[in-house]
C-alpha cells in the first residue's frame, strides 16, 4: 500500500517557516534602511551664495580632503505633500535662504576639520551640528545597528532550527504512518521512495529560503569587507545569481540541508 | 476458538509480566478481562493480537499458532483483526474519512466499497457529519467512537480493544455494546478491558478477572 506525505501538513510546516524567516528578515532590513539612511551622522553647511561656481568652490575643497559624499541639497524637496499655494510661499521662502551642503557618513573627526577646511572662507554661514551630535547620532545608529545584526543572526538560527524541525515533522509523521499501517497489517512501506522525497524537500525548501538569506548575507559581507557602502543602492541591487560568492552560498546550504536529510533518513532507517 | 497456553512474558530478565496464563475462549463470544492498573491486561491483549511475542507459551486463534507465524505472514493475519489500543491512535494528518479507509485499503477493498462502508458505519455511530473532519477537532469521546469504528469496519472475527469505552458517556456506551453485540451474533468475538465490571450492560458478557502475574479466573 503506498503511503502519502501528508500534503496539507508539508504545505502548513513550510508556509510557517517561509512567513515567519521572511518577516524576521523584512524587520531587520527596515532597520537597517532606517538606521543607515536616517540615523547615519550627516551635516549641513550653509553658504551665503548663490553662485553655482562659489559653491562649486567648497564642494571640491571639501572632496580634496576626501569628503566624497557631498551634495547640494535639491531645494524643492522642501516642497514635498504641500498645497500649491503653500509650495509657492515655500519655494519662495527657501529662495531667500542660503544654499545648504550636505555632507553624509561623517566621521568623528570630521566636523574639526571641516572648521578648519572652512575657517575664515567668506562663503560659509552656519554648519547645522558639532561634535556631541555626531556622538549621539552615532550611538543611535549604531544601536539600531548592532540590534539588525542580531535580528539576522536570530534570522539564521531560526531557518536552521526550522530547516530541521521541518524535515523532523515529516520524518515524525511518517515513523507515526508506518506504526499504524503496520498494526493494521500492511507489509510495503516504499521507504527508499520517502526517503529520497524528504532530501528533495528539504533542498527545495532550503534553495527557497537562501534565495531570501541571501540579499541580507551579501550586503552583511560587503559591510565588513568595504568601509563605506551606498546601503540602498545594494539593497535594491539585483541577485546575481551566478556570483561567485553567491554560488558557495548556495552550495553550504545545500550541503547543510543533505546532512540534515541523511541523518534524519538514517534515524527512520534505524527504526524501521 | 483462542486458545492460550502456558504464556508467559516479561519486559525484563526474569521478571515475568504474566505466568503460565491459560485460557479458552469461545468463538462468537463477548469477553472483558478486569483488574488493577498494570496488572497485564493490555499486555495480555496486544500478545494474543500478536503485537508482543510471549518468551514461552503458545497462542493459537482458529488453527494458526502465532508463534510459528513469520513477521510478514503475521501482519497479514493481523488484517482479520480489530484492534483499540492505546498506542494505536488516528493519524492526525488524516481526515476521519481517510482514517477510516486505511484497513479496507490493506485489503484491497475498491474505492466504492470503501465509501459505502465508512458511511454506512458513520452513520451507525452518529458521526456522518465528521467524515471531513480531522481527529483535532474532534472530542476524545468522538474520536473513540472512530477508533471503534475503524477496528470493526473490516468485518474482523476478533475484536482486540483495550478499554473502550472509556472517555465515552453512559448512554453512548450501551448503544455502541447493542452495535457489538449485533456483530457478535454474526461470529465476532470481542476482548476488551476494564478496571471493573461494567455497570451498564452485563447481558452475555464473560469477565475474567487477572489477580496476580499467574491467575486469572473466570468470574461468571
Amino acid at each position: 500500500m503506498k503511503i502519502k506525505v501528508s500534503s496539507h501538513r508539508v504545505i502548513n510546516i513550510f508556509f510557517t517557516n517561509c512567513i515567519f524567516y521572511f518577516t524576521l528578515l523584512l524587520i531587520s532590513n527596515l532597520i537597517n534602511f532606517y538606521s543607515f539612511n536616517n540615523w547615519a551622522p550627516e551635516i549641513t553647511i550653509y553658504t551665503n551664495s548663490s553662485d553655482e561656481k562659489e559653491i562649486k568652490s567648497v564642494i571640491d575643497l571639501l572632496s580634496s580632503k576626501n569628503f566624497n559624499d557631498v551634495h547640494i541639497l535639491d531645494k524643492k524637496i522642501y516642497a514635498k505633500g504641500f498645497t500649491e499655494e503653500s509650495k509657492f510661499q515655500i519655494d519662495n521662502l527657501i529662495e531667500s535662504l542660503p544654499t545648504p551642503i550636505v555632507i553624509k557618513n561623517i566621521k568623528d573627526n570630521d566636523i574639526t576639520i571641516i572648521k578648519k577646511i572652512l575657517l575664515g572662507n567668506n562663503l560659509i554661514v552656519a554648519i547645522d551640528a558639532d561634535e556631541n551630535y555626531i556622538k549621539d547620532s552615532k550611538f543611535v545608529s549604531l544601536s539600531l545597528t548592532f540590534f539588525y545584526y542580531m535580528l539576522l543572526f536570530f534570522s539564521f538560527v531560526v531557518f536552521c532550527f526550522n530547516s530541521y524541525g521541518f524535515s523532523n515533522e515529516i520524518v515524525q509523521t511518517r515513523i507515526n504512518e508506518i506504526k499504524v499501517l503496520s498494526i493494521l497489517g500492511a507489509t510495503n512501506f516504499y521507504s527508499q521512495k520517502f526517503i529520497v522525497l524528504i532530501l528533495m524537500l528539504e533542498l527545495i525548501v532550503a534553495f527557497i529560503l537562501s534565495i531570501f538569506f541571501i540579499n541580507s548575507t551579501v550586503l552583511m559581507l560587503k559591510k565588513f569587507l568595504l568601509n563605506r557602502v551606498e546601503y540602498f543602492n545594494l539593497f535594491i541591487s539585483e541577485i546575481d545569481l551566478f556570483d561567485t560568492q553567491n554560488i558557495y552560498f548556495y552550495l553550504s546550504i545545500i550541503i547543510f540541508s543533505f546532512i540534515i536529510g541523511s541523518t534524519l533518513s538514517l534515524r527512520l532507517n534505524k527504526k524501521y | 476458538m483462542i486458545e492460550v497456553k502456558n504464556l508467559c512474558v516479561s519486559y525484563q530478565q526474569n521478571h515475568y509480566i504474566l505466568e503460565n496464563i491459560n485460557l479458552n475462549i469461545k468463538k462468537g463470544s463477548f469477553n472483558v478481562f478486569i483488574g488493577e492498573t498494570g496488572i497485564g491486561k493490555t499486555t495480555l491483549l496486544k500478545m494474543i493480537s500478536g503485537l508482543i511475542r510471549p518468551n514461552k507459551g503458545e497462542i493459537i486463534i482458529g488453527d494458526q499458532n502465532l508463534n510459528k507465524l513469520s513477521q510478514p505472514y503475521l501482519s497479514i493475519f493481523r488484517r482479520g483483526i480489530g484492534l483499540i489500543l492505546e498506542d494505536f491512535p488516528l493519524l492526525e494528518d488524516y481526515t476521519i474519512y481517510e482514517n477510516l479507509s486505511l484497513p479496507l485499503k490493506i485489503s484491497n477493498s475498491s474505492k466504492k466499497n470503501i465509501t459505502q462502508k465508512i458511511n454506512y458505519f458513520l452513520e451507525l455511530f452518529n458521526m456522518k457529519n465528521k467524515v471531513h473532519r480531522f481527529p483535532k477537532q474532534l472530542s476524545q469521546g468522538e474520536n473513540q467512537k472512530i477508533l471503534i469504528v475503524r477496528a470493526i469496519i473490516n468485518n474482523p472475527f476478533l475484536l482486540v480493544a483495550d478499554e473502550p469505552f472509556s472517555n465515552i458517556d453512559k448512554e453512548e456506551s450501551i448503544r455502541i455494546i447493542k452495535i457489538l453485540q449485533s456483530l457478535q451474533k454474526k461470529g465476532l468475538t470481542i476482548l476488551t478491558t476494564s478496571h471493573e465490571k461494567y455497570n451498564f450492560s452485563n447481558k452475555n458478557i464473560n469477565y475474567f478477572k487477572i489477580f496476580d502475574k499467574n491467575s486469572i479466573k473466570n468470574e461468571n
